[in-house]
Protein backbone atom coordinates (compact mmCIF):
# COMPACT_ATOMS: atom_id res chain seq x y z
CA UNK A 1 0.00 0.00 0.00
CA UNK A 2 1.49 3.62 -0.97
CA UNK A 3 0.34 6.68 1.33
CA UNK A 4 0.78 10.05 0.61
CA UNK A 5 -0.34 12.76 3.74
CA UNK A 6 -0.12 16.26 2.00
CA UNK A 7 -0.31 18.47 4.86
CA UNK A 8 -1.34 22.31 4.36
CA UNK A 9 -0.51 25.16 6.79
CA UNK A 10 -2.89 27.91 6.96
CA UNK A 11 0.15 30.08 4.85
CA UNK A 12 -0.19 27.67 2.10
CA UNK A 13 3.22 25.70 2.69
CA UNK A 14 3.22 22.09 2.67
CA UNK A 15 4.56 18.97 3.96
CA UNK A 16 4.37 15.90 1.94
CA UNK A 17 5.06 12.40 3.57
CA UNK A 18 5.30 9.99 0.94
CA UNK A 19 5.04 5.96 2.64
CA UNK A 20 4.90 2.62 1.92
CA UNK A 21 7.53 2.76 -1.38
CA UNK A 22 10.67 1.02 -1.72
CA UNK A 23 13.45 3.02 -3.30
CA UNK A 24 13.55 5.89 -6.01
CA UNK A 25 9.59 5.24 -7.29
CA UNK A 26 8.72 7.28 -4.52
CA UNK A 27 10.95 10.30 -5.94
CA UNK A 28 8.96 9.79 -9.38
CA UNK A 29 5.60 9.59 -7.19
CA UNK A 30 6.78 13.12 -6.01
CA UNK A 31 7.62 14.79 -9.07
CA UNK A 32 4.12 13.25 -10.76
CA UNK A 33 2.37 15.20 -7.54
CA UNK A 34 4.09 18.37 -8.33
CA UNK A 35 3.74 18.21 -12.26
CA UNK A 36 0.17 17.87 -12.06
CA UNK A 37 -0.46 20.64 -9.20
CA UNK A 38 1.83 23.31 -11.54
CA UNK A 39 0.11 22.13 -14.85
CA UNK A 40 -3.23 21.84 -14.16
CA UNK A 41 -3.74 24.64 -10.90
CA UNK A 42 -1.11 26.68 -11.20
CA UNK A 43 0.65 25.81 -7.91
CA UNK A 44 4.14 26.07 -8.05
CA UNK A 45 6.04 24.39 -5.22
CA UNK A 46 9.70 25.39 -4.43
CA UNK A 47 11.44 22.81 -2.17
CA UNK A 48 12.63 24.46 1.32
CA UNK A 49 13.44 20.69 3.00
CA UNK A 50 13.58 17.22 1.56
CA UNK A 51 14.42 14.51 4.67
CA UNK A 52 15.29 10.41 2.59
CA UNK A 53 13.77 7.77 4.81
CA UNK A 54 16.22 4.36 4.85
CA UNK A 55 13.67 2.80 2.44
CA UNK A 56 14.58 5.30 -0.12
CA UNK A 57 18.28 4.07 -0.66
CA UNK A 58 16.77 0.27 -0.57
CA UNK A 59 16.51 -1.19 -4.35
CA UNK A 60 13.08 -2.63 -5.29
CA UNK A 61 14.65 -6.17 -6.62
CA UNK A 62 15.94 -5.94 -2.77
CA UNK A 63 13.19 -5.85 -1.39
CA UNK A 64 11.65 -8.10 -3.74
CA UNK A 65 13.61 -10.88 -3.05
CA UNK A 66 13.64 -10.85 0.61
CA UNK A 67 9.48 -10.53 0.72
CA UNK A 68 9.93 -13.81 -1.35
CA UNK A 69 12.65 -15.69 1.08
CA UNK A 70 10.19 -14.43 3.58
CA UNK A 71 7.49 -16.44 2.07
CA UNK A 72 9.57 -19.45 1.77
CA UNK B 1 8.22 5.53 4.68
CA UNK B 2 10.34 6.81 2.14
CA UNK B 3 10.85 10.62 2.19
CA UNK B 4 9.12 13.75 3.31
CA UNK B 5 9.26 17.07 1.02
CA UNK B 6 8.66 20.83 2.42
CA UNK B 7 7.46 23.24 0.07
CA UNK B 8 6.36 26.83 -0.52
CA UNK B 9 3.92 27.56 -2.91
CA UNK B 10 3.01 29.81 -5.11
CA UNK B 11 -0.17 30.06 -7.48
CA UNK B 12 0.28 31.29 -10.95
CA UNK B 13 -2.73 30.76 -13.68
CA UNK B 14 -4.80 29.25 -11.24
CA UNK B 15 -7.83 27.07 -12.43
CA UNK B 16 -10.75 29.23 -12.70
CA UNK B 17 -13.36 26.36 -11.34
CA UNK B 18 -11.37 25.37 -8.26
CA UNK B 19 -10.49 29.08 -7.34
CA UNK B 20 -14.38 29.67 -7.41
CA UNK B 21 -15.18 26.57 -5.21
CA UNK B 22 -12.21 27.35 -2.81
CA UNK B 23 -13.95 31.05 -2.63
CA UNK B 24 -17.59 29.51 -2.12
CA UNK B 25 -16.03 27.47 1.01
CA UNK B 26 -14.47 30.05 2.82
CA UNK B 27 -17.70 32.13 2.58
CA UNK B 28 -19.58 29.83 3.84
CA UNK B 29 -17.91 29.08 6.52
CA UNK B 30 -17.47 32.72 7.61
CA UNK B 31 -21.32 33.02 6.80
CA UNK B 32 -20.53 34.99 4.09
CA UNK B 33 -21.60 35.28 0.09
CA UNK B 34 -19.38 35.23 -3.21
CA UNK B 35 -20.12 37.99 -5.29
CA UNK B 36 -18.58 40.12 -8.94
CA UNK B 37 -17.56 43.41 -7.03
CA UNK B 38 -16.27 45.30 -4.30
CA UNK B 39 -16.33 47.95 -2.57
CA UNK B 40 -13.93 51.27 -1.80
CA UNK B 41 -13.97 53.58 1.53
CA UNK B 42 -16.67 55.50 -0.41
CA UNK B 43 -19.30 52.82 -1.07
CA UNK B 44 -18.35 52.82 -4.47
CA UNK B 45 -18.53 49.53 -6.61
CA UNK B 46 -16.17 48.13 -8.53
CA UNK B 47 -16.37 44.62 -10.60
CA UNK B 48 -14.13 41.74 -10.12
CA UNK B 49 -14.50 38.00 -11.75
CA UNK B 50 -14.67 36.86 -8.73
CA UNK B 51 -15.08 38.17 -4.87
CA UNK B 52 -15.73 37.12 -0.93
CA UNK B 53 -18.36 39.14 1.17
CA UNK B 54 -18.59 38.20 4.78
CA UNK B 55 -19.67 40.21 7.92
CA UNK B 56 -16.60 41.04 9.02
CA UNK B 57 -15.45 42.49 5.93
CA UNK B 58 -18.44 44.38 4.52
CA UNK B 59 -16.82 46.02 1.97
CA UNK B 60 -15.72 42.65 0.91
CA UNK B 61 -12.22 41.35 -1.14
CA UNK B 62 -11.88 40.77 -5.01
CA UNK B 63 -10.39 37.81 -6.35
CA UNK B 64 -8.22 38.91 -9.55
CA UNK B 65 -5.35 36.95 -11.74
CA UNK B 66 -3.03 39.49 -13.06
CA UNK B 67 -3.26 39.10 -16.79
CA UNK B 68 0.80 39.42 -17.05
CA UNK B 69 2.12 37.61 -15.01
CA UNK B 70 -0.87 35.17 -14.04
CA UNK B 71 -0.69 35.93 -10.27
CA UNK B 72 -3.33 35.79 -7.63
CA UNK B 73 -4.45 39.07 -6.73
CA UNK B 74 -6.34 40.02 -3.53
CA UNK B 75 -8.05 44.01 -3.89
CA UNK B 76 -10.22 45.95 -1.67
CA UNK B 77 -10.22 48.32 0.96
CA UNK B 78 -8.37 46.53 3.92
CA UNK B 79 -8.85 49.77 5.80
CA UNK B 80 -9.82 48.99 9.45
CA UNK B 81 -10.21 45.09 8.93
CA UNK B 82 -6.44 44.08 8.02
CA UNK B 83 -5.70 41.10 10.31
CA UNK B 84 -9.11 39.71 8.88
CA UNK B 85 -8.49 40.77 5.39
CA UNK B 86 -5.03 38.84 5.79
CA UNK B 87 -6.65 35.86 7.64
CA UNK B 88 -9.11 35.71 4.46
CA UNK B 89 -5.90 35.28 1.79
CA UNK B 90 -4.41 32.82 3.48
CA UNK B 91 -7.95 30.45 3.74
CA UNK B 92 -8.44 31.17 0.31
CA UNK B 93 -4.80 30.22 -0.68
CA UNK B 94 -4.73 26.98 1.77
CA UNK B 95 -8.18 25.75 0.69
CA UNK B 96 -7.48 25.87 -2.99
CA UNK B 97 -3.93 24.63 -2.64
CA UNK B 98 -5.97 21.43 -0.31
CA UNK B 99 -8.53 20.90 -3.14
CA UNK B 100 -6.01 20.81 -6.00
CA UNK B 101 -3.91 18.46 -4.07
CA UNK B 102 -7.09 16.38 -3.73
CA UNK B 103 -7.74 16.23 -7.35
CA UNK B 104 -4.06 15.92 -8.00
CA UNK B 105 -3.90 12.47 -5.89
CA UNK B 106 -7.28 11.37 -7.39
CA UNK B 107 -6.08 11.80 -10.83
CA UNK B 108 -2.74 9.48 -9.77
CA UNK B 109 -5.37 6.76 -8.20
CA UNK B 110 -5.58 7.60 -4.85
CA UNK B 111 -8.50 7.29 -2.91
CA UNK B 112 -8.72 10.66 -0.67
CA UNK B 113 -9.81 12.35 2.61
CA UNK B 114 -8.83 15.64 4.09
CA UNK B 115 -8.93 15.95 7.83
CA UNK B 116 -8.64 18.85 10.45
CA UNK B 117 -4.72 18.97 11.69
CA UNK B 118 -2.93 20.76 14.71
CA UNK B 119 -2.71 24.33 14.67
CA UNK B 120 -5.02 25.27 11.46
CA UNK B 121 -3.32 22.59 9.39
CA UNK B 122 -5.56 20.37 6.64
CA UNK B 123 -4.29 17.13 6.57
CA UNK B 124 -4.18 15.25 2.81
CA UNK B 125 -4.41 11.64 3.17
CA UNK B 126 -3.98 9.89 -0.12
CA UNK B 127 -4.21 5.50 -0.42
CA UNK B 128 -3.20 3.68 -3.03
CA UNK B 129 -3.29 -0.18 -3.36
CA UNK B 130 -1.71 -0.32 -6.81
Amino acid sequence: MHEVKVTVNPDGTTSSDFSGFVGPPCLDEAERLRQILASRFGIVCQQTNFVAKPELSQAPQQHATREAQSHE
Amino acid sequence: MSHIVEAKTAIVHPDTALLHQATTLVAQQHAGTVEQFYLDYYGKRHSAPLAIHIPQLRRGMGITVDETTGELTFVGDSWGVQSMYQQIQQELLQTYVSLATIQALQQMGYSTQALDGEQGQVVIQGVSHA
